[in-house]
């Protein structure tokens, strides 16, 4: 657009409106798509899309991280931002091929979100929940035809992931499955870029189970909280780029919980049974464990989601709750679901697409 | 020990030539390092509008601010004697706005977070005109903070605005949607119109 030099109507150059629009979180940016054609066609550039990602992922907190959850009253997602107040939460569309059916959530990366469906024969779904694009991920064809196909009801256990390599720009769906009796866990890996499924080596690990569904991204691996032989809790982590399982030890001290991210790297919450009955935190930094200065008094049944400017935020029961470091309770809201049932995940809103969507790709011109 | 002379000391500059300027070594003519000695008025270097205004600012306040500033003093292309900066795409009330910023910032870059922050505010009072120009300027002479400020301002401004308020903060007179596709946002969105 031509700068006018005339003292009415000046209009910015494209160049410092993108400079502008960068640092917009996606909600604005989704609404400013209407303002000019010039803008939509800023805006739904991947090339933008992927600036605006990494601009806000440079930040010491993501600007545009929220909670989702999928409601258990209506067929919808809902989103809360945990940093602002968590009263306000809006609703994102489900894509059109689930609405009806029960659905879970496996994992989340980059702004996609990885769908499970519970239907016999339906795939996986990695679904954007902004922009609403969604892609299927066909089954991985093994010999004999894999019975977590046909999962619920049984014993069995299905887990899963998403993450980003970042090497080649690539999405990774990882799966494993198994039973807490005598099987091996089984591990594969779908790549977005190429199509198809991977084994994955796990035979030097010994026999887990995973106890909770959705595994966490960071840092170029997933993380998965398990349960050894019923009772020592362990960590899986699974590195993106060399493909590789292994395990990581934690600090034992009390009963170990939940998985999650805080900060950019990996936490866990432990609830410590000892007489004044605390929430610690521990954070790992290049493999080592420190338990962060802040320790909160428990708040009885408070399921720890997240860490965010010395308040905690969790579940309880039906209700979000933030707690300030005195455990006094600042903030609730009531939402239709619970923590435990993999309806509920941290992630990133965000315009990026998958790569290969449309022929176009996520960084490179052209392929 | 013998007085040195101002003599002397001329010879012995000139014999080196040398001075620090924004934190590097350049080369200086003699009499300007006498002169700085013997306490004369901080440097000063001149700005020239796009209407042909000259501005004089101390060089320590701009070579702080502006990264472009910095590398034509740097890189010696400034010669204090003659030259003078031309900023063709700067006018003169502009200008004059930019270099208020940076003397501001330089001179009390030790006052309280609240204080700076509540003078900002006051300096962007300015009107859409004047704010697109500042933006312009601070992006032709690099000057990061100034950038950043405006930015997060205008930031603010959309934030949470109807498309036709937006509209006018951006002065964008002809959208270039079709009237079926402007209906058909309208429809979509009935809550950013």
């Amino acid at each position: 657009m031509k700068h006018k030099a005339d003292a009415e109507a000046k209009v910015l150059p494209l160049e410092l409106v993108e400079k502008i629009l960068v640092w917009l979180p996606v909600k604005s940016l989704i609404r400013s798509r209407c303002v000019s054609k010039q803008w939509l066609s800023l805006i739904s550039d991947s090339r933008f899309a992927i600036l605006h990602y990494d601009t806000a992922d440079a930040a010491p907190t993501n600007k545009n991280t929220r909670l989702l959850y999928l409601s258990s009253e209506v067929p919808e997602a809902r989103c809360v931002d945990l940093e602002a107040s968590i009263r306000g939460d809006y609703a994102l569309q489900l894509p059109l091929s689930c609405r009806q059916f029960s659905l879970s959530i496996l994992g989340s990366c980059r702004g996609f979100i990885l769908l499970r469906i519970h239907v016999n024969g339906a795939p996986l779904l990695l679904w954007n929940p902004v922009t609403g694009s969604h892609r299927s991920v066909p089954y991985p064809i093994i010999d004999p035809v894999p019975s977590w196909v046909g999962f619920f009801g049984s014993s069995n256990k299905l887990w899963g992931g998403l993450g980003y390599d970042e090497s080649c720009d690539d999405y990774l769906v990882v799966v494993g499955w198994g039973n807490d009796q005598e099987w091996e866990p089984h591990w594969e890996y779908f790549s977005v870029r190429t199509n198809s499924w991977e084994e994955i080596e796990c035979g030097h690990l010994p026999p887990h189970l995973v106890t909770i569904d959705c595994a966490l991204f960071c840092n170029g691996v997933l993380y998965w909280l398990a349960v050894k032989y019923m009772k020592v809790n362990v960590v899986i982590a699974f590195d993106l780029a060399g493909k590789h399982l292994s395990m990581v030890s934690f600090p034992t001290s009390g009963g170990s919980r939940l998985l999650k991210l805080f900060a950019g790297c990996l936490g866990i919450s432990y609830l410590n049974f000892t007489e004044d009955q605390k929430i610690e935190i521990w954070v790992m930094k290049e493999l080592s464990w420190t338990r962060l200065n802040v320790v909160l008094p428990y708040a009885y049944g408070i399921h720890p989601l997240c860490f965010t400017k010395g308040e905690l935020v969790g579940t309880k029961n039906n209700e979000l709750v933030k707690v300030s470091d005195k455990g006094v309770s600042v903030e609730s809201l009531r939402i239709s679901c619970h923590d435990n049932d993999s309806k509920m995940v941290m992630f990133t809103e965000s315009l990026l697409s998958l790569p290969d969507e449309f022929g176009g790709t996520g960084k490179e011109q052209g392929k | 020990m013998t007085q040195l002379d101002r003599l002397s000391v001329y010879h012995w500059l000139n014999a080196w030539c040398i001075k620090p300027v924004g934190g590097a070594l350049v080369r200086q003519e003699p009499e300007y390092i006498l002169l700085a000695l013997m306490g004369s008025p901080l440097k000063k270097i001149m700005l020239c509008s796009s209407e042909k205004e000259i501005f004089s600012v101390e060089e320590q306040v701009m070579v702080q601010h502006s990264v472009i500033i910095n590398n034509m003093i740097e890189d010696g292309s400034y010669n204090h004697e003659e030259s003078k900066i031309p900023l063709d795409c700067v006018d003169s009330k502009t200008l004059k706005k930019v270099i208020d910023y940076c003397t501001h910032h330089t001179h009390h870059h030790n006052d309280n977070q609240e204080d700076l922050e509540a003078w900002d505010a006051q300096f962007l009072n300015v009107d859409s005109n004047g704010l697109y120009d500042l933006l312009m300027a601070a992006n032709y002479l690099e000057i990061r903070n100034l950038l950043d400020l405006i930015y997060g301002t205008i930031k603010n401004m959309i934030k949470g605005k109807k498309i036709d308020e937006i509209r006018r903060i951006f002065n964008i007179k002809d959208h270039g949607f079709t009237p079926e596709e402007e209906e058909q946002n309208r429809k979509e969105y009935p809550h950013f119109y």
